[in-house]
């Protein structure tokens, strides 16, 4: 990223992709995780002094997407859902914020204590990181 | 020939809704639009859902397109120029971006180009804050556009329409104001025939 424009801005950034394999997660129950995973991120954030700028995902599941969009916790999710299966079984989700008054680290920190909620809801894993267990 | 359309503004003000609604149209009219988008945050997010739009885009995430990316802009822009023959490619740019940095590579980019039009999409519900908070980069992304697009009109009343607009105009007093909601694809087709007249000038 530019040094200087995020400088000027003040800003901070992370993105992630998480992978979900042999899972059999009811679309609904899988909606549901990502939106509360979606607030609680911008929520973490700002209680951290961030002004939010825009934090997203894109699940792309199953043939479809669902995607959500923060860009203040004042107005909530906005969804746009393209899932077109009832259950979710495999895919991967992009995640991103971008916001202001906050480090890059500082994201990345923010993101790492609010995923555990939502790999707890549903059972993915980090792009890069092997995970032992059978899913 | 082509024109290029940069759509800069701050994170969350609606570039990529309104760059979708415009991309979609100028399909829908025979025209070829192709699609290049930068973000930030090394992640793609928004490419997968323009491309469930059916509509042609390039994703750059690896960097800033003003900065260590820039290369990778221009030899974008040629690609889509020489290559693929669009008629209309829209830019859009991390939303910490300054207009001022895209428009000098696209100038040293050694693309032929009809005409260029800059949009600034500025969020009406959310100007004063960020305004507030980093006043000196808000008013760096209104220089250097010819348009500053008010969006996301639906969430607020008259009266904050106003003020943001009178925030825009005293800080580029130069700038046409186009007042939208790309949501509800309301105020986008003055920018529709902007572009019209831009492409047509070349028949
Ligand atoms: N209410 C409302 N929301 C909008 C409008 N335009 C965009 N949005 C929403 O604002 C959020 C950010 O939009 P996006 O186009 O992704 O912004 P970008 O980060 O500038 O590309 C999304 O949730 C959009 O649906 C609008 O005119 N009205
Ligand atoms: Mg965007």
């Amino acid at each position: 990223m530019s040094e200087d424009s995020k400088e000027l801005a003040g800003a901070g950034s992370h993105g992630a992709e998480l992978h979900l394999e042999k899972a059999r997660i009811p679309a609904d129950v899988f909606r549901s995780a990502l939106e509360r995973f979606i607030i609680s991120w911008a929520k973490n954030m700002e209680s951290k002094g961030a002004l939010i700028g825009h934090v997203k995902l894109i699940a792309e599941v199953n043939g479809g997407y669902y995607k959500l969009s923060v860009v203040d916790v004042g107005l909530g999710v906005e969804r746009n859902d393209g899932l077109v299966e009832d259950v979710v079984t495999g895919g991967r989700i992009k995640i991103m914020a971008a916001v202001l008054n906050l480090e890059d680290e500082e994201v990345e920190r923010s993101l790492d204590e609010v995923l555990e909620g939502l790999t707890n809801d549903v059972h993915l894993h980090k792009a890069g990181h092997h995970c032992d267990h059978d899913h | 020939m082509m024109i290029i359309c940069l759509i800069s503004g701050f994170l969350g003000s609606g570039k990529t809704t309104l760059m979708i609604e415009l991309g979609k149209r100028l399909g829908s009219k025979g025209r070829r639009a192709a699609i290049i988008v930068n973000e930030i945050g090394e992640v793609g997010v928004d490419g997968a859902l323009i491309n469930q739009y059916g509509l042609n885009s390039v994703e750059l995430t690896e960097g800033c397109i003003c900065c260590s990316l820039s290369g990778s802009l221009q030899n974008t822009l040629r690609v889509v120029a020489n290559d693929y023959k669009a008629d209309a490619v829209f830019i859009e740019p991390t939303g910490i971006a300054l207009p001022s940095k895209i428009n000098t590579i696209i100038r040293t980019s050694m693309v032929e180009y009809e005409a260029k039009l800059g949009i600034c999409v500025v969020d009406a519900y959310r100007a004063e804050k960020i305004y507030e908070e980093a006043g000196l980069f808000f008013r760096r992304q209104i220089e250097d556009v010819d348009i500053v697009a008010v969006n996301k009109v639906d969430l607020v009343n008259d009266e904050k329409v106003a003020t943001v607009e009178e925030l825009v105009i005293g800080l580029n007093p130069k700038v046409e104001l186009v007042r939208m909601s790309a949501k509800r694809c309301e105020g986008v087709d003055r920018i529709e025939s902007i572009l019209f007249e831009k492409m047509g000038a070349r028949e």
